[in-house]
């Protein structure tokens, strides 16, 4: 053969790159075809609670640049000891540390029960861990009357599930030392 | 006794040597690892990498915003083929490249090709 050893190695780098090129672009199909068929059979919880969110968020905060103007909120205004009035729904707008999205403050709590685990729409969420683990915390049934019960098994999910990120780290060192 | 048309057929031209269908080296290269089920174990490694470094929720959160821009029902699997892959290839990290590149010559030189 009148190839040398340099032609050899190029072409087998040519091939190799080709060869995982065709890998890759195989599992890219593999991921589009989940994602449209998530979206189409409607299995992606959280995709019709988000865009509700937004408009409770979005609400929430017309609310809160309104409650200046609205007569009716002022009367509601509690006055306390140092004299100062707290405003019906909390003003501050900050940023869900398991989601990421902006929260205002008076929807927070709400916002992380469902981000969060108390509730078995939340846990159905899909996320990168095994179904395998989703369907193991599931059996803690829904029904279930031990509430803290279902918010540790939630609270345990996120933290053996890889993607968690910083709230499931900061909870497992929290919370899931006292149980 | 005259020959009949029939029987004095002029003789069948030779089938014309197929050279463009020589397997090329890429072809056999792809045979081999689909015999030997190095192919699977790859395709399973790479997607195992993936998912660890985020790179198959990126891609997701890619996907469904896109659903959410076009709606639910606009969309086909290619369209979202389209959508990701071009940041899916550009968004590889190295390592994971290269690992696989090395297996993936590591067979091509124990299979003396």
């Amino acid at each position: 053969m009148s190839l040398t050893n340099d032609d050899n190695m190029s072409a087998h780098s040519q091939v190799s790159s080709h060869f995982f090129e065709d890998l890759l672009d195989s599992i890219i199909v593999d991921v589009a075809s989940e994602c449209h068929r998530v979206a189409r059979l409607g299995l992606d919880r959280n995709f019709e609670e988000e865009e509700e969110e937004l408009r409770l968020s979005a609400q929430a905060r017309a609310r809160v640049a309104d409650s200046s103007n609205n007569g009716e909120t002022n009367s509601k205004y509690v006055v306390d000891i140092f004299g100062q009035t707290h405003p019906p729904v909390a003003n501050e707008i900050f940023e869900c540390m398991n989601c990421g999205r902006s929260i205002v403050a008076g929807r927070f709590a709400p916002h992380l029960e469902k981000c969060m685990g108390k509730g078995r729409k939340a846990r159905l969420k899909v996320t990168r861990s095994a179904t395998a683990a989703q369907n193991r915390y599931t059996r803690g049934s829904p029904g279930s009357s031990y509430s803290s019960y279902s918010n540790s098994t939630g609270m345990n999910r996120l933290s053996n599930g890889a993607s968690s990120g910083v709230a499931g780290e900061e909870y497992s060192n929290g919370s899931f030392e006292e149980l | 006794m005259s020959l009949r048309n029939s029987v004095n057929r002029p003789p069948t031209p030779d089938a014309v040597e197929d050279q463009e269908k020589e397997p090329t080296l890429q072809e056999i290269i792809n045979i081999k690892m689909i015999e030997s089920g190095e192919k699977e174990k790859l395709m399973e490694l790479l997607r195992e990498r993936l998912v660890e470094c985020g790179w198959k929720d990126e891609m997701k959160a890619l996907c469904r915003a896109y659903i959410k821009k076009k709606g639910t029902n606009n969309v086909t699997v290619d369209d979202l083929v389209h959508v990701i892959t071009p940041k899916g290839r550009a968004s590889i990290p190295d390592s994971i490249k290269t690992e696989l590149l090395l297996r993936i010559r590591a067979f091509l030189a124990s299979a003396a090709l």
